[in-house]
């Protein structure tokens, strides 16, 4: 009984690489408080792009998807070029190129792990090696061309590809977010749906075939192969020995042509099948160092959780805020019925806005960003709202108080000629009205000063009217 | 029909029906909650009724669809075939010579790792670090489908 449940353990045991995988899951995702408070994590950390794909806004994502950092650089390469984010991914591609997408990313794990479940598989082709090539076109189209079109062109930041195909951002970010903001229900649309979809497709295909995001979809692994000719640490074959007999390309559950192609995600199941071991990693100092590596790496990821749900200011804000909530005295608040508390912000123009100057009026508050796009695109709207009802309408846009570019000179290539502050370093006003890390928010106040209106997402002129309407009641 | 294929066959079935009891559920939350929206437009289109109501099945088929794969794999159901094409596709010959000759490939490595060391310094002093830090610190709306 011993015995057969030894080679049970065995036969099933984990290996190195899913070993590393699971690490480097935990890793990037060691916020662990994120899930139970439904928040993200917005430490310095998070100024760091990791090597695979994993959505920053995951409530546990510790560090920064370098994905969705590309796409913000090139749509605002008119104002800053990302120079940081070019270097990272160069950087990354030329260490570890499609290694990462092997050994380093946990859509990666997580996609091994489903095709585990029993069904009959679907074999590689010329049909998936046909669509393997989707993954440039998509690269080419979502990646670069719909960021830097709208970002450049229109003035309004659209990551493409995550916004229309991540099913990473769905399943991470999405799934995690909303079962502890029902509120946020409101801003499921068209998009949403679109995206759920999309998401159950992907899961319902990697049950069947190996892998199928990464060999037909995901742009990274595009970008990593292109280097994987180049990159430093990688399986590699020895000419010497290799006598073409091509078992390592035919075992191989990915669309390769040969060993190390930019198909390849070097995770080197080939060398078990390679009868010349002629195929192996051309790293072999890492081995030496194989111990220490560990030991670091054990204490990376320990010295990572603790900082990030205990040390980091950003984990201690959280709860402070949590606890300002809790004790808020009822008539004071940011809940419907409730009134905000007073403050006064100087507006970029210079004039100032003090909420308690505008009893008597209807006023609408505005949280935004210039680099998020539903921001930027429903400004317009509270503009054009603001000319038709000034006499009875006071409106403030607050945006974050961190800014990627100067805010007063884009608002005036915008035309915009509203109330516009820029928050203090301690969020003021985010905090008085609830602003959560999700933009954009509206606040509308009643003319008796009380929040009839207290929403993130997205809102259209004619949702703005009904507000007006129902704040004249 | 073996019967290894035939259970195998059945899973498949219930995985494809579970994908399209999600797929389902959500065309039809949304469909259900445009018809709302078009009434009243400060309703939301999707609401935790509605949620409720149309969730119960895709999750009973996901349960279900477990079940049955931790049975099948308690029992070691699972493909006999390899998962691999029975001849080679595409093979191209793994001493195929490169373009770059051996030594320009180390050239060329190390150039892109000064131009990416290089960038990366530049991106400290540009803001664009900062960027990325200010960025990821706000939740992406759109990234993660909700609008």
């Amino acid at each position: 009984m011993a015995n057969e449940s030894m080679s049970w353990w065995e036969s099933h045991k984990p290996t190195k690489r899913r070993i590393i995988q699971l690490y480097s899951a935990l890793l990037y995702n060691a916020y662990v408080k994120g899930f139970a408070k439904g928040q993200i994590f917005t430490g310095k950390s998070k100024a760091v792009c990791v090597p695979g794909l994993n959505c920053y806004s995951c409530p546990r994502a510790a560090f920064a998807c370098p994905l969705g950092s590309l796409q913000n650089a090139l749509g605002s390469l008119n104002k800053n070029i990302g120079f940081y984010v070019f270097g990272i991914i160069l950087l990354y591609g030329m260490l570890l190129g499609r290694t990462i997408c092997g050994w380093l990313c946990p859509i990666g794990l997580i996609q091994e792990l489903i095709y585990k479940l029993p069904t009959p598989k679907l074999k590689k082709s010329r049909l998936t090696r046909f669509l393997s090539y989707l993954k440039y076109v998509i690269l080419i189209v979502f990646v670069i061309l719909v960021p830097i079109y709208y970002g450049i062109f229109r003035g309004i930041p659209v990551p493409g590809f995550c916004k229309y195909i991540c099913p990473a951002g769905t399943l991470e970010g999405a799934m995690g977010m909303l079962p502890k903001n029902p509120q946020w229900l409101s801003m499921l649309g068209l998009i949403f749906t679109q995206k759920f979809i999309i998401m159950v497709i992907v899961i319902l295909a990697c049950i069947f075939c190996y892998r199928s995001f990464c060999r037909f979809l995901c742009p990274l692994g595009a970008i990593y192969g292109l280097f994987n000719g180049l990159s430093i640490i990688g399986i590699k074959v020895d000419h010497g020995k290799c006598n073409n007999c091509g078992a390592c390309v035919r075992k191989c559950k990915m669309d390769v042509k040969r060993v190390g192609d930019h198909e390849c995600i070097h995770c080197g199941q080939c060398s078990a099948y390679c009868n010349q071991k002629a195929i192996s990693f051309s790293n072999s100092k890492l081995k030496k160092m194989e111990k220490p590596l560990i030991i670091l790496s054990v204490v990376l990821l320990i010295s990572l959780i603790v900082w990030t749900n205990i040390i980091s200011p950003s984990a201690k804000n959280e709860d402070n805020q949590e606890s300002e909530y809790i004790s808020a005295s009822v008539p004071i608040g940011y809940n419907v019925g409730e009134r905000l508390a007073d403050f006064e912000a100087t507006c970029i123009d210079g004039s100032t806005f003090k909420l308690s100057e505008n009893e008597g009026k209807i006023v609408y508050i505005n949280l935004w960003a210039t680099y998020c796009g539903p921001c930027v695109k429903e400004l317009p709207e509270f503009v054009a709202f603001y000319h038709e009802h000034e006499e009875d309408v006071a409106v403030l846009a607050v945006h974050a108080n961190l800014t990627t570019e100067d805010v007063n000179e884009y608002v005036s290539e915008k035309k915009w000629d509203i109330p516009i502050a820029i928050d203090d370093e301690n969020e003021g006003i985010f905090s008085i009205v609830n602003g959560s890390d999700a933009l954009p928010q509206t606040i509308v106040l009643n003319k008796k000063g009380e929040v009839i209106y207290n929403q993130v997402g997205s809102v259209s002129a004619e949702i703005i009217e009904n507000l007006y309407q129902q704040a004249k009641e | 029909m073996e019967k290894r294929k035939l259970l195998l066959t059945l899973q498949s079935i219930m995985w494809l029906a579970t994908a399209l009891c999600f797929i389902m559920s959500a065309v039809l939350i949304y469909t259900e909650g445009l018809k709302v929206k078009a009434l009243n437009p400060m309703a939301d289109i999707y609401t935790i009724e509605a949620i409720r109501r149309y969730s119960w099945t895709p999750i009973i088929f996901l349960l279900a669809s477990l079940l049955m794969s931790v049975v099948w794999i308690f029992l070691n159901v699972k493909e006999s075939s390899p998962n691999y094409p029975s001849k080679i596709i595409d093979f191209t010959n793994n001493k195929k010579v490169s373009v770059i000759s051996e030594a320009g490939q180390k050239k060329l490595s190390t150039a892109i790792f000064v131009v990416a060391v290089i960038f990366i310094i530049l991106g400290f002093f540009n803001g664009s670090l900062m960027d990325v830090l200010i960025k990821a610190s706000k939740i992406c709306t759109e990234c993660i489908g909700l609008g």
